[in-house]
């Protein structure tokens, strides 16, 4: 419980209306877009600046409470949940587009902005900001650079760190900076760099610079349909080995696709093994290009190819690729979300032992991949009210890491580490490395205040409660 | 802090490094002179075949105290300050291998020390490259490249190391190897350490394998040269130029230009700017773009491709090689939209510079041969000041040795050197890896 007299101070900080202690209230921020499941925050603050959030954590650090930053709560990895409890700073409020500013190529915004809310601003214009999350409707650009986001178009264009030119951070003793800016390379060490994707584990990010990019002047797609899920691997291992760079390049699963026909969006045949996604753009020849996707599906024997979208069809494709996520809780809405990376030419063998371990546990495996990156996200569904089965989920679950680790790639790809992939952590990292990390952590946040219990494993993680 | 710039200089550092590394050590007198920084003369250099070579070395430089430079191809060697201290000198050229070509997969790993000319010799074979281009491009290494965040014209289209170095095997003082990042184009476990290490000049620790992200060699490559005459109309092509997502653009002012002009025996009025393009794509797409430029410039374009252009691009990049010890070579930073107006800056500020902009990522550099160390340092401080004001910074890349200490090399730093100086300590307690060489006398 925080004192009487904490709460009275948060109070004068952020005024009535920006604080949150009601359970009712509280319990809302206890929780994010994964299974994980930690304590109740004791208070929520809503700030509208970045003064009153460095308050707020000079505060929290006096007091020696926990503070957690929060954009939109869509993380998928419990990287905004509250092992210890404490203060949820939300930054959903700070929510305005500060400047676009075209002829720098670049947009400064506040934490709280919403990807697609920039989106739509920047599109008149004739520009976009690269990075495009599943999640885009809702995640906030704050979330996306704490979580280091990609999405779809990250193939070509690079993921969230790749469009960050500048951040102002309150760091977890309160004290404001800003790194980087309008002007590329500032001297020193790069420390935006390593705040981007650092989970608001280093510091609150409450300001952003990031580069905007224009809108790519052509785009065709093509939607491929096969019968065997390795087929699709294999299309898309050779689409980028022949050295065709697609803006996207996407594989759904029968699972999938099934769950997506069931929400409601029609854009896939629903009886088939695996669909691929490819979306060229650029200025010219893009055509050529697309006539040597469709040879390559055809070579690995995709049963229908189809391109020539209007504009309307492919946002129709888009959508149901984007709606698969929230679509997968037609399955069963208890699910382990993964996020594995594997070098994408082991790809086809990978995804032949991802079939294996969904029959060795006896779970429902759906995959959505950005296979043009090798990012997969094979999600794990089973009965969230059979212990058993919910133990079977989670072995599974590592063995999706394990499988991943040992193919040469990573446990996250854009997720984030948060508190769920934690324990795979040792698969890819030293004890020596991991330290390398502790100390960083340790330069940041001596007092272990900040977004505690995330990314790193822990000498005494608390108990882990069961997932919600 | 600096521990090891305090200790005298003496070689009982000698015995054990040699005991380590047998006859990769070398401490000849002709030898050692050649890695001489003005007066600094190390007392060793020590040339590694392997990571835990260079492990070895640093572990016996920290247990002795004694300063520590990475040595690649030297491109890039007199950037940042003045040593305060140098006793062993490693020479990373011997590690020169592609450990593993996933040419499917479009990713290199690679020794620091291999050239980068030599590795898009290997790339080109399978029609791949690693779009770096910076001063010295055949010759410097990877290494040095990432270690000194350099990066060339192609910066527009492909981005810089940080952006195409996708994993780090790193060699820290006290001899651990650690590996961060992996060869995947995604990949958000944990901290992203390897961005530290990258335009760290070698203070944190040294880079021994690289994994990158490659691209397939465009179908074409096109070059545009555009002679024109007048700052406004210069930068005004350059914008309209720049809405056609070529993959460079560089503005060279007139005594830049002719420099290029004279050497590829181009013809141009007295006193006009050359604004230098290149496309990279499918045919289809060049030719568009080139068609798109010509119909918005609206004037003569001379068109280079195959090894004239090649040429003409070496001889612009070279034009801003921090190698040329009688000059003073500064690099600034700035909002892109600013650049034309430092253009009229640098010509009143100091009107015998020779000015290389880029109008895409507001970079340009500044090259002058003052008189005397005083008229360096009191221009430098005029221009840093301006360009402090526009919103960006400014540093000496080069100068006359003799000078350095005596100039302003980084500017006021960052508010941010608390942090700094404890990201140092954190990896290099000792202080033995460059000592003084970075921001803020780290």
């Amino acid at each position: 419980m925080l004192s009487a007299k904490l709460l009275k101070q948060l109070r004068k900080i952020v005024g009535k209306e920006g604080l949150l202690t009601a359970p009712s209230e509280v319990m809302l921020y206890s929780y994010d877009s994964s299974l994980a499941k930690g304590k109740m925050p004791e208070a929520v603050v809503l700030p509208t600046s970045t003064e009153p959030v460095a308050a707020v954590v000079k505060l929290a650090r006096k007091y020696g409470v926990p503070f957690t930053p929060r954009g939109a709560g869509t993380n998928l990895s419990g990287g905004t949940v509250t092992p210890y409890g404490g203060i949820v700073i939300c930054l959903a409020r700070m929510d305005k587009i500060l400047e676009i500013d075209v002829p720098n190529s670049c947009a400064v915004v506040e934490p709280g902005v919403v990807n697609l809310e920039l989106q739509q601003a920047l599109e008149p214009l004739g520009y976009e900001f690269r990075p495009d999350p599943a999640s885009q409707k809702a995640s906030t650009i704050g979330g996306n650079v704490g979580e280091n986001a990609g999405g779809p178009h990250c193939l070509k264009y690079g993921v969230t760190t790749n469009h960050v030119l500048g951040l102002e951070v309150v760091l977890p003793d309160g004290e404001i900076i800003t790194l980087g800016g309008k002007a590329v390379d500032p001297p020193g060490y790069d420390l935006m760099g390593l705040l981007v994707g650092s989970e608001g584990t280093l510091g609150i990010i409450t300001k952003i610079t990031v580069r905007i990019s224009r809108l790519p002047q052509d785009v065709r797609s093509l939607l491929a349909v096969f019968d065997e899920l390795e087929k699709a691997g294999w299309a898309c291992r050779d689409i980028i080995a022949a050295g065709i760079l697609p803006a996207a390049l996407e594989i759904m699963d029968r699972l999938m696709i099934q769950a997506v026909a069931q929400g409601g969006y029609a854009a896939y045949p629903g009886d088939a093994a695996a669909v691929l996604i490819v979306e060229l753009d650029g200025a010219e020849g893009l055509d050529r290009r697309l006539e040597e996707c469709v040879q390559i599906c055809r070579k690995h024997g995709a049963q229908e190819v189809s391109t020539g979208w209007t504009v309307e069809e492919r946002e129709r494709l888009w959508a149901g690729r984007r709606a698969a996520f929230g679509a997968g809780a037609k399955i069963s809405p208890a699910f382990l979300v993964n996020d594995g990376v594997v070098p994408r030419d082991k790809l086809p063998e990978v995804l032949r032992q991802l079939e294996e371990t969904g029959r060795r546990w006896g779970v429902r495996i759906g995959s959505l991949f950005h296979a043009g990156d090798g990012n997969l996200h094979p999600n794990i569904y089973y009965a969230g009210d059979d212990p058993e089965e919910r133990e079977r989920a989670h072995r599974a679950a590592y063995e999706v890491l394990e499988i991943c680790a040992r193919a040469g790639g990573t446990i996250s790809g854009e997720h984030g580490i948060g508190t769920e992939k934690i324990p795979g952590m040792p698969l890819i990292f030293s004890e020596a490395e991991l330290g390398v990390m502790r100390r960083i952590k340790h330069i940041f946040d001596p007092d272990e205040l900040c977004n505690p219990g995330k990314v790193l494993p822990e000498k005494n993680p608390p108990a882990r409660e069961n997932e919600r | 802090m600096h521990a090891a710039s305090k200790s005298s200089c003496n070689a009982s550092f000698l015995p054990d490094l040699c005991r380590q590394l047998g006859d990769a050590v070398v401490s000849r007198r002709e030898i050692l002179n050649q890695y001489s920084l003005g007066e600094l003369v190390p007392e060793a250099v020590v040339y590694p075949k392997s990571s835990p070579q260079v492990s070895a070395a640093l572990q016996v430089a920290n247990a002795h105290r004694a300063p520590v430079l990475l040595w690649g191809s030297g491109a890039s060697i007199r950037l940042g300050s003045r040593l305060s201290g140098l006793h062993i000198v490693v020479d990373m050229t011997s590690l020169d291998r592609v450990l593993s070509h996933d040419i499917d997969n479009f990713t290199v790993t690679v020794q620091a020390g291999m050239r980068l000319g030599q590795l898009q010799e290997v790339l080109r074979e399978h029609r791949q490259f690693l779009p770096l281009d910076p001063s010295a491009a055949e010759r410097v290494t990877l290494g040095g490249i990432a270690a000194a965040n350099v990066s060339g014209p192609w910066r527009l289209l492909f981005g810089s190391p940080r952006d195409l170095v996708l994993g780090m095997k790193v060699a820290l003082a006290d001899g651990s190897i650690v590996s961060f990042g992996g060869s995947t184009m995604k990949n958000v476990a944990g901290y992203d350490i390897g961005k530290l290490f990258i335009g760290s000049l070698g203070t944190l620790g040294a880079i021994c394998e690289l994994t990158l992200r490659l691209y397939s060699l465009p179908e074409e490559s096109r070059s545009l040269l555009l002679h024109v005459s007048g700052t406004k109309r210069a930068f005004g092509i350059a914008r309209k130029i720049l809405a056609c997502s070529p993959a460079a653009v560089q503005a060279l002012d007139a005594s830049a230009a002719k420099q290029v002009n004279d050497k590829i025996d181009l013809r141009s009025e007295e006193e006009s700017w050359l604004v230098a393009v290149d496309l990279m794509g499918d045919s289809a797409a060049v030719e568009k773009q080139a068609q798109e430029i010509e119909k918005s410039c609206g004037r003569e374009i001379v068109s280079l491709v195959g090894e004239e252009r090649l040429q003409t691009w070496k001889l612009i990049r070279n034009l801003i090689g921090a190698e040329d010890e009688s000059i003073i070579l500064c690099r600034a930073n700035l909002p892109p939209a600013c650049i034309e107006e430092w253009a009229g800056i640098v010509r009143e500020v100091s009107p015998d510079c020779l000015l290389v902009a880029c109008p895409g990522t507001g970079r340009a550099w500044m090259r002058w041969r003052p008189q005397t160390q005083d008229a360096a340092s009191e221009a430098i401080g005029v221009l840093r000041a301006e360009a402090v004001k526009l919103g960006g910074h400014l540093i000496v890349e080069a100068a006359p040795e003799e000078w350095r200490s005596g100039l302003d090399i980084w500017g006021q730093p960052p508010a941010e050197l608390p942090l700094l100086r404890a990201v140092k300590q954190a990896f290099d307690p000792a202080g033995i890896l460059a000592p003084g060489r970075f921001v803020g006398g780290i």
